[in-house]
């Protein structure tokens, strides 16, 4: 391993990057995830890579859409906004099958919204956003360590499954610091016969494309999209528990809102209360039976977010109803523990698991 | 010893690369000049946010901590400090005139920020000022004292201002040791030589100074400033693994 260093959450990712072997970036600027461009733009011509700023986010998803299909290791990065520009080339390249990695470092919307942190486009990435049947893979991670680790492992389940990979982040996780080690493993294998690198005498030509005039082969790509989209959904659900075991109070938080609520959890359990925390690491696809297993003694379940209620929707549709599930949320803003704690006093006296 | 505020003068610009601690440094040391005595004819303390880099983490964050301390907090007016927009406070180039203000100027990170700073040199020019570039040898752009003296020549190209000291900032955050002061700190010490610079202080977290109960000062010859941390959540260390 190398040595440790302090980074910011934006760098880390752009560390990471390399690391995992990617050499092409394309993106454009906007507060809060400038500097993985900044970073990328100094670095990859260090390494023999190439980094375009674009003339806007639509140009620069479509730039990894050509990069991807021409067999580049490729990523890009942005914000909220920016990110709603790019759907429709994320529904292009999740149907061309392409290998390709996205950061989202949200920030407060709708609209121009604010520079703050947030967690509100849970539904554009993990419900949809582009047109048509597919799905993206969603990595939220929580610290800048895992900043880097689930961008490495984003670009090995991209290529693994020859699917988008999207990073979830906020503002503050890419912008605050934290201790971490850059891994020194050897980047996930590039193994591309399908990608577009000329045909150089020897064999038929590889296109990459997304029109299927016939009614029969739209269903077909579909179908076979599906059946991929089956076996992440077996393999690839990831989550991580802290004192489920006994828990009457189970709170489900993703990214930094893991961090407050984990040390709520905390405050909880100092006060007699049996609370824990269930974190989703893989939004999409959702950790559904890891939760149910989770909650199955809880007498409570509360979804912790930074939006006005969107994971709380998987959070229900995984608890079927068993267990009452509540949201706790505020907007523009990461909380501080305190006030999920006092949100889990409260509700642990309304389900008369203490007294006063 | 002396204090690492007594060697400053009454207007101090502090600079850094992007992330090096240069607004928490600037922050504890608005407060401890305002907890001391008063030097020469200046009866306020005032901290100027000119950090136009950094959307987050700044020192506007802590007004109303500097002013419950009776330091007066120049940032930007109303919602504009919530923006990340190439601005500052009112009023800087008053302060810089006014001999009762003991002024601190928190200049945004690397060459970039230091631009800010090259729109007051005007008014910089003819006062005499301690220019500070805080230093921490364990990020990115800084890791060596070549790295670190190439940091120094770029900001002071930028921001058209000079340095007169570097301060140490050697830290992993909360994974900082004794082991990773000394050896970060001596790095420090390589590029003030090749900058022809002295170190100005050594800046380490109140709470490991109180843990390891070392005299770093005697052992390293340098004042030590115990630093506390009011810009980043206490929860966020907390929940490190």
């Amino acid at each position: 391993m190398s040595e440790p260093i302090l980074m910011k959450g934006n760098e880390a990712v752009a560390e990471a990057a390399i690391a995992a072997g990617c050499r092409y970036f394309f993106g454009y600027p906007i507060t809060p995830q400038s500097e993985v461009l900044e970073q990328l733009a100094r670095r990859l011509p260090e390494v023999g890579g190439a980094y375009v700023q674009a003339e806007s986010e639509v140009s620069a998803i479509n730039m990894v859409f050509g990069a991807a299909s021409a067999g580049a290791r490729v990523m890009t990065a942005s914000s909220s906004p920016g990110i709603s520009l790019m759907q429709e080339g994320i529904s292009y390249i999740a149907s061309a099958q392409l290998p390709a990695v996205l950061v989202n470092i949200m920030r407060g919307a709708p609209g121009l919204g604010g520079i703050h942190p947030s967690q509100a486009d849970y539904f554009q990435s993990v419900k949809g956003g582009g047109h048509g049947d597919y799905r993206l893979v969603v990595l939220a991670p929580s610290s800048v360590q895992e900043l880097i680790d689930h961008t490495v492992l984003a670009f090995e389940l991209a290529e693994k499954y020859r699917t988008p990979v999207m990073v979830f982040g906020d503002a503050m996780m890419g912008q605050m610091m934290e201790p971490v080690v850059l891994p020194d493993t050897e980047p996930y294998p590039v193994h591309r016969p399908w990608a577009t690198t000329g045909m150089k005498g020897g064999r038929g030509p590889n296109i990459v494309h997304t029109l299927y005039l016939p009614a029969d082969k739209l269903e077909q790509h579909c179908q076979r999209l599906f059946a991929k989209y089956a076996e992440i959904e077996r393999n690839e659900q990831r989550s991580v528990q802290y004192l489920t075991e006994d828990a009457d109070i189970v709170v489900v938080a993703f990214g930094i809102m893991s961090r407050v609520a984990r040390a709520a959890v905390e405050m909880a359990r100092e006060h007699g209360i049996r609370a824990g925390l269930f974190r989703p690491v893989t939004l999409w696809p959702f950790p559904a039976a890891a939760l149910r297993e989770a909650a199955s003694q809880a007498r409570l379940v509360m979804a912790a977010e930074i939006s006005m209620g969107q994971m709380v929707e998987d959070v229900r549709l995984a608890i079927q109803g068993r267990v009452p599930v509540t949201l706790f949320n505020r907007i523009g803003l990461v909380p501080n523990p305190d006030e999920i704690f006092e949100r889990i006093r409260k509700e642990a006296r309304e389900v008369q698991l203490v007294n006063g | 010893m002396d204090s690492l505020e007594s060697r400053l003068g009454r207007i101090i610009v502090v600079t850094g690369s992007f992330g090096s601690g240069k607004s928490e440094f600037s922050l504890n040391l608005a407060l401890r000049l305002a907890a001391g005595a008063p030097a020469a004819s200046a009866r306020e303390v005032a901290l100027v946010d000119l950090d136009i880099v950094n959307p987050y983490f700044r020192t506007r964050e802590a007004r109303a901590l500097l002013e419950s301390h009776g330091v007066r907090a120049v940032v930007p007016p109303g919602d504009l400090a919530y923006a990340d927009l190439p601005i500052y406070g009112p009023g800087v180039a008053a302060l810089i005139r006014n001999p009762a203000v003991r002024l601190v100027l928190d200049v945004g990170g690397d060459e970039m920020g230091a631009t800010a700073l090259g729109g007051l040199a005007p008014d910089l020019e003819g006062f005499d000022y301690d220019g500070i570039m805080v230093v921490n040898p364990y990020r990115p752009f800084t890791r060596t004292a070549r790295a670190i003296a190439a940091m120094a020549a770029g900001i002071q190209e930028r921001s058209r201002l000079a340095l007169r000291w570097l301060e140490s900032n050697p830290n992993l955050g909360p994974h900082t040791t004794l082991d990773v002061v000394r050896r970060g700190h001596a790095v420090v010490v390589e590029a003030a030589r090749l900058l022809g610079l002295p170190v100005l202080g050594l800046t380490v977290r109140r709470r490991f100074l109180d843990e390891w109960q070392v005299d770093l000062a005697t052992e390293l010859q340098v004042p030590v400033m115990p630093l506390e941390i009011y810009l980043s959540p206490p929860w966020l260390e907390q929940t490190l693994d």
